[in-house]
């Protein structure tokens, strides 16, 4: 093989190997959590997508998230949940975390 | 001016050697190979790093063969083949010479990019007595191996797996870790450390690796403990050891032993203390999950008021993410966070 086929061939094998890693990274998990008090379903949420999270029990009980059904990253999930709601989402960019408050 | 001596060019030997057994592996070797293999393996360790750079590379390979064309139903092995269908049309032969001299291009410029970006620190070296900031520790590492055996190594611990069609070797070079393993009796688990070996089908056990021992400790299933570097088959003299019980091989002689005790759950507990831990609290006082983490951490939390001992927060989080807890405290509940020494800091 010629120098400069088997450098096109290890460039296409690096491009190949980022857009799986893109892919990989960007496919989501299943969550399927119902509407009901953000008390009950930030855990559940936790549960599912496997994520950590920390919120103030007391300033967010009361409060309707959102259905959310399908396929999504963790942060979109949480997004959809709390869309229409006074519920502030904030995520430690180092370890992925997530704490939930409500707007003040 | 005199020329300084050539070092030997071993690091492309070392390759080249490891290269070798990386594809011996994916056939799968034989008992004498098998021999040859861990004997070099425990030479050095630039030995056991360079397998587990092509071990890496080698996986990733095996993801490749996997690729298929987003209308073909097979993975077609011959998909980057000379004169296949993917390479034959000119457009995609000329990106991919197109690109063969821009990505290297592109990756020199960036690099000088970076080196010129770079804070030019040389001209005032650091103080050699200078003390480092506080930081939290790693977390600890969990890893699904591709059976779907996890394994979970402790801070500083180092592990290495050799999986072959015959057989899933695992290396515990230094440090500690957790194993659970998937039952698969046409290829057994062997974890070997220090020249002693931990044989399993489907359990749970935990590895410590000291200077001076080796601890194995049970906690599902039996393994079989040998003081020496484990075969495919069992051995006769291999030493069974079953739920809560605790072999210790010792490394220090020639003539290692291996002691086999049985231990209570408080003290299996005590040793097992260091896996993290999902602390999950509804409406909980922060004293209380401040101190969930301090049973687990040696950097401790301290709060600096009954203010904040008594908020109340529902969390679900692992026991050595200290970091990430700590900075949510200050981003989303308005808390300061100070080192007050390298193992302690306080939330006011």
């Amino acid at each position: 093989m010629s120098p400069i086929r088997a450098i096109s061939l290890l460039t296409g094998i690096v491009l190949t190997l980022l857009a799986l890693q893109a892919c990989g990274a960007n496919s989501g998990q299943r969550i399927e959590v119902p509407s009901g008090d953000a008390t009950i379903t930030l855990l559940e949420f936790a549960r599912q997508a496997k994520v950590e999270i920390i919120f103030d029990a007391q300033s967010v009980s009361g409060i309707q998230t959102q259905s959310v059904m399908g396929k999504h990253l963790p942060s979109e999930a949480l997004d959809l949940m709390t869309t229409d709601t006074p519920l502030v989402v904030d995520q430690d960019e180092h370890t992925g975390a997530f704490a939930i408050t409500r707007k003040t | 001016m005199k020329t300084p001596p050539q070092q030997p060019n071993e690091f492309s030997d070392i390759e080249e050697v490891a290269a070798l057994w990386a594809t011996r592996i994916d056939r799968g070797l034989t008992a004498e190979e098998q021999d040859d293999y861990m004997q070099w393996l425990s030479e050095s360790p630039r030995h056991r790093e360079a397998m587990r750079l092509f071990q890496w590379a080698w996986d990733e390979f095996d993801r490749l063969a996997g690729l298929q064309t987003s209308h073909e139903a097979v993975p077609d092995p011959d998909l980057l083949a000379p004169g296949s269908r993917f390479t034959r049309g000119s457009k995609i032969r000329k990106l991919l010479k197109f690109s063969a001299f821009v990505l290297p291009t592109a990756i020199a410029a960036a690099l000088a990019i970076a080196f010129f970006l770079e804070p030019d620190d040389r001209s005032e070296p650091q103080l050699a007595t200078q003390i480092a900031a506080p930081s939290f520790q790693a977390r600890i590492e969990k890893r699904t191996l591709e059976d779907g055996s996890q394994i979970e190594i402790n801070r500083g611990g180092l592990v290495q797996t050799l999986f072959s069609s015959t057989e899933r070797r695992v290396v515990l070079v230094r440090g500690e870790a957790n194993f659970t393993v998937v039952k698969d009796p046409s290829r057994p688990f062997i974890v070997e450390a220090a020249g002693a070996s931990v044989r399993a089908v489907g359990t749970q056990f935990n590895m410590k690796l000291g200077d001076e021992a080796l601890d194995v400790i049970v906690t599902e299933g039996i393994v079989s403990v040998q003081d020496t570097l484990a075969a495919i088959a069992p051995a006769a003299n291999d030493q069974l050891l079953r739920v809560n019980q605790q072999a210790i091989v010792t490394l220090d002689s020639g003539d290692s032993q291996i002691e086999v005790t049985t231990l209570s759950s408080d003290q299996i507990e005590a040793a097992l203390s260091w896996q993290p831990k999902l602390l999950d609290f509804d409406s909980a006082p922060l004293r209380e999950i401040v101190a969930a983490f301090n049973r687990s951490n040696s950097i401790q939390i301290l709060l600096g008021d009954s203010e904040l001992e008594n908020i109340e927060l529902s969390c679900a989080f692992w026991s050595d993410n200290t970091e990430g807890f700590v900075r949510l405290m200050e981003s989303s509940f308005n808390m300061q966070a100070e080192w007050l020494s390298s193992r302690e800091l306080i939330l006011r």
